[in-house]
């Protein structure tokens, strides 16, 4: 090879190799495989969802709250932990007004630690002034943003997908966050009524996703949904999302969740929120090792359901809900019970049988699988670990895993 | 087992200088070239009491570097292992989650190996017996169930082989306790499942006594679930081995222990349910005496088992005609009718029994203005007035209330709108409400003057995580807290013994979900001859007491009576005294039901 042939071989592999290094986008896509189960894959290696949603909001500040803009950067402290537990992915519900922030966590967490981020746009329904889906001008708004955002972010390295909307679709039986227009109203059945609000909302989360799909090919689209509730009027209306996320809280196993999944809409589902708080209503104090119980044994009936398991391999992965306390929750509007860790249940789940006596027994302000304590530590709340993430740490990291054979001990 | 060492600080392997001055003052060192004589077992336990569990790991390492001197190998192997599994036991009492996560698959892997070396080259003692509880307990934490089953069943062998040879229970009962302390139900009902039989081959008749024994300990110190699994095999026994007539009247105390009591919760309603099932699945329905089958039926209501508990009080209705519980009974059954099944027609015709078969009754009152509300709320103005006039001629408690409905049907007004709205809701054909609700009061059955909590849940399942935002709204009778506000708990007394109904109402949007429940008071009455509060000195005077309305734990109350500071020595629910002075004397009455103390005082003048 001449000299010159050389430099312009070196010139080549610079351009084609360090050029691609610095410039290089991620694919993220979904593939079927021939048993019909459903794969994710970035840059065609299967990827597991193993995941929690990221909202650290520190004790005595609320959800109005920009952790992204904290400059302690709790996200370097808890990147360092997620990853030592063998997180690959969080899951922020929402960027925030402060893109530029949020761009930088994500990439920080992605070039740091390897972590990957689902970015969630909830719609607006849970802004104020409400949502209404009915109206063509609060859609077009809320069109605007997204779009707004995925162009923002398409490029940002460590996203993984897109996630649109935050359990909308318990909106359709108009009791929470209601919304309806006249030809709503004017109908007779309360059936009638919820129909048609699913038809309006999933239509509109389907248009979404057509517009992100031109925008950013390179990132699934996720319908955010709670439950399986409205699944079927999404699998008429909202086709072109790329696979479900779904919140679900169903006690130890999920029970008939990924069947349903498969009847109502043969999409892939990420479990973007599935846990157990900490806290036990009956016995009215913390409880660890009930969370830890219970979320081992989710993890391991979203395993059993992935691609190539014994299950229905539609699931894609989960995310636990969540990664830290968050003790603003019980009250939004009560200023000095955010540095308060209340212990007020918000909901009941009676499949959570160590506390299902309580009647309502979801303790939302103890979900994390970390604890926050008032003293502060590199400039954010002490992290302490929880019993869960000690034993999720053995599922998810390689270097803790147990042994398979206990041969050793016999 | 006495240990001889020399220590040579050259030779030691301490990590930390503590614990070189430790060794020296267990030992009563003076300098390290000497010779000492230590006790291993109370430096073991010394370190353990002390959760210095690494310490005493390095200290047994040194012993062990001191092989061929006397010293007892397989004791330093046995504190090693409980040393092991002492210090994770306490790293998970302290939920120090990170140290328990560093040393857990290390010293699991070392505890079960040495365990079994140790169980299976020695012969069945207290220190094998404790090593397989170690092995057992190091397949738990690995979650190896089948290893864990079978180290398990190695343990309950050793048990039996060391209870049959030393002729000593003891180490049962030390196992069970740890198991009973660890929340280890299904090995505990294993291990007395194998106590059992082994009781019932080597203690015969007295066997089944023992097992009580143990059971009422567990019973008194309040480990209700322990009682269960070991009255399960107590039961069995008293089946297998006593005769129809005691094997029934054991089993009803039993129930008796477990059941819901009204005034106090019940320690177990379910395992009581579980009893009652089998005394009639074995002897018959006919089995339960008068007291308990009403029992049973009030338990099932505890249980919100509505349909069994109707069941069983209309067994009840037909098996004791005679009984002077009739009255509650059939009010019971117009209230399970109306707001559990919303059987309003059926729930009429019970109120109307009672007001017509036992007018005397103390439920007399309650049930004829109940059933007058439902036939004016039907439109039979005639019947209701006819009712609701009984009820204003006895001026009694709902002359008042029956006042205002007669007003309203002459009137031609519609029936006051929280009261119709009751029934309409409750004989609502269709519920399409997606909310769950539950409402009880604490306790069930109280006294006058007595703190009742009534709390209520409302969670809508179709909103899964998201619950909307409800408004609460309390109807009924609420007692002296009249209006309780927007509230899913409040607390509050009543003045009049009666059963007081009370409904709680969940709004959201065009969504309601409503529950009623009832709950019972009482009043414990002191009566004096003709009701009278004056009696002639030197006179006789009898006082007696009741619980009114009765109730079937009236029999199990504890009496006692004062004049003035004085008690009287009397333990029953009447006595006589004669006042030789004349003046005012305080009669005070104390009446311990289930531990509940309801106190009464009187004053009677004494007149010349």
């Amino acid at each position: 090879m001449t000299v010159r042939k050389l430099v312009v071989f070196l010139m080549i592999f610079l351009a084609a190799g360090c050029g691609r290094t610095k410039e290089k986008k991620d694919k993220v896509s979904i593939k079927q495989l021939e048993n019909g189960h459903y794969q994710l894959l970035v840059n065609k290696e299967p990827y597991v969802v193993k995941g929690v949603c990221y909202s650290p909001v520190p004790i005595g500040k609320s959800h109005a709250f920009n952790f992204m803009c904290d400059p302690a950067k709790p996200w370097i402290v808890d990147g360092k932990l997620m990853r030592d537990m063998g997180v690959n992915t969080i899951r922020l519900y929402l960027p925030g007004e402060e893109l530029d922030f949020c761009k930088s966590m994500i990439e920080e967490l992605y070039t740091l630690y390897g972590i990957r981020t689902i970015l969630g746009h909830t719609l607006g329904f849970w802004d104020y002034p409400p949502a209404n889906y009915a109206d063509p001008e609060f859609r077009d708004e809320i069109t605007a943003d997204v779009v707004k955002v995925v162009n923002y972010f398409k490029d940002t390295p460590g996203l993984l997908m897109w996630n649109l909307g935050n359990e909308n679709n318990y909106s359709f039986d108009g009791r929470l966050n209601p919304w309806s227009s006249d030809e709503i109203d004017a109908l007779q059945s309360f059936n009638d009524k919820r129909k048609a609000r699913a038809k309006i909302y999933y239509s509109f989360v389907n248009d979404l996703a057509k517009k992100i799909k031109k925008i950013d090919p390179a990132h699934p689209v996720a319908l955010g949904n709670g439950e399986t509730v409205g699944l079927k009027s999404a699998a008429k209306y909202c086709p072109d999302v790329d696979l479900i996320g779904a919140i679900v809280y169903r006690g130890k196993v999920f029970g008939s969740f990924f069947k349903e999944v498969k009847r109502k809409f043969d999409k892939p589902v990420v479990l973007t929120e599935f846990g157990c708080d900490a806290y036990n209503m009956v016995k009215q104090r913390e409880d660890q090792r009930n969370q830890a119980k219970f979320l081992k044994s989710q993890w391991l009936d979203i395993k059993k359901n992935m691609a190539n398991s014994e299950g229905m391999g539609n699931c894609l992965g989960g995310v636990i809900f969540e990664w830290t306390d968050e003790w603003w929750k019980t009250s939004d509007s009560d200023r000095d019970s955010w540095s308060v860790h209340d212990a007020l249940a918000g909901w009941g789940m009676g499949a959570y049988a160590f506390d299902a006596k309580a009647g309502k027994n979801m303790n939302e302000e103890w979900f994390g699988i970390v604890a926050l304590s008032p003293e502060l530590e590199n400039g954010i709340n002490k992290r302490t670990p929880r019993k869960a993430y000690y034993v999720l740490r053995q599922l998810w990291n390689e270097k803790y895993k147990k042994e398979e054979s206990k041969s050793a001990k016999q | 087992m006495k240990v001889y060492k020399r220590m040579g600080l050259n030779r030691i392997r301490f990590l930390t200088g503590g614990i070189i001055l430790c060794l020296m003052i267990f030992a009563g060192l003076s300098g390290p070239q000497a010779a000492y004589s230590l006790d291993l077992k109370s430096q073991a336990e010394d370190f353990l009491r002390q959760e210095r569990f690494a310490d005493l790991l390095d200290f047994l390492d040194i012993l062990r570097m001191e092989k061929g001197k006397d010293i007892a190998e397989l004791q330093i192997e046995y504190y090693s292992v409980l040393a092991k599994s002492k210090y994770l036991d306490y790293l998970e009492q302290k939920e120090d989650w990170e140290n328990y996560y560093n040393h857990v698959d290390l010293f699991n892997a070392e505890i079960i190996k040495s365990a079994k070396d140790f169980v299976g080259n020695n012969p069945a003692s207290l220190e094998t017996i404790d090593m397989q509880y170690l092995a057992w307990k190091a397949y738990i934490r690995d979650e190896e169930t089948a290893s864990a089953e079978e180290a398990f069943n190695r343990l309950i062998d050793l048990v039996i082989a060391y209870t049959e040879e030393n002729a000593d229970t003891a180490v049962f009962q030390e196992i069970a306790e740890r198991l009973s302390n660890e929340g280890r139900v299904r090995q505990l009902n294993k291990l007395f499942e194998s106590y059992k039989e082994f009781l019932a081959e080597n203690a015969g008749s007295d066997s089944i006594e023992r097992l009580g024994v143990i059971a009422e300990e567990y019973f008194k110190k309040d480990k209700i679930e322990t009682a269960i699994v070991i009255y399960g095999h107590y039961i069995d026994l008293v089946l297998r081995q006593y005769s129809q007539a005691k094997a029934q009247l054991v089993l009803n105390d039993l129930a008796g222990k477990f059941r819901e009591h009204g005034f106090t919760p019940a320690k177990d309603a379910d395992f009581a349910e579980k009893i009652y099932e089998l005394i009639t699945q074995k002897f018959g329905r006919d089995a339960l005496g008068e007291e308990a089958l009403f029992a049973r039926g009030y338990n099932l209501e505890s249980l919100n088992i509505y349909d069994r508990a109707q069941e069983e009080y209309k067994y009840f209705v037909k098996k004791f005609p005679e009984s002077v519980f009739l009255p509650e009974v059939y009010t019971r059954l117009a209230i399970i009718n109306l707001y559990s099944f919303g059987q309003i027609d059926i729930a009429q015709m019970f109120f109307q029994k009672v007001a017509d078969d036992f007018s005397n009754s103390p439920y007399a009152p309650f049930c004829t203005y109940n059933a007058a509300m439902i036939l004016q709320w039907q439109s039979e103005d005639e019947l209701a007035s006819r009712l609701y006039s009984i009820l204003l001629a006895s001026g009694g408690l709902f002359s008042e209330a029956a006042k205002d409905r007669l007003d309203e049907i002459k009137n031609k007004q519609k029936m006051d709108e929280d009261l119709r709205y009751v029934l309409e809701y409750l004989s609502a054909t269709e519920d399409s409400s997606t909310i769950m609700m539950t409402l009880q009061s604490r306790p069930q059955r109280a006294f006058v003057g007595e703190k009742v909590i009534w709390s209520a849940t409302a969670q809508d399942f179709s909103s899964g995580t998201v619950q909307p935002s409800f408004t609460y709204e309390w109807s009924g009778d609420t007692g002296s807290n009249d209006d309780p506000g927007n509230t899913a708990k409040f607390s509050t007394t009543y003045t009049k013994a009666l059963p007081h109904l009370v409904c709680f109402s969940a709004l959201v949007a065009q969504t309601q979900g409503m529950i009623c429940r009832a709950l019972w008071v009482h009043e414990l009455k002191v009566k004096t001859p003709d009701n009278t509060m004056s009696f002639k000195a030197g006179v006789p005077v009898e006082f007696s007491a009741e619980v009114f309305p009765r109730s079937i734990e009236d029999k199990g109350i504890l009496w006692q009576w004062k004049i003035g500071a004085e008690a009287v020595d009397v333990k029953g629910n009447k006595f006589l005294h004669s006042f030789d002075v004349p003046g005012r004397y305080e009669i005070e009455l104390t009446a311990n039901i289930l531990g509940i103390r309801i106190l009464k005082k009187i004053n009677v003048d004494i007149v010349e």
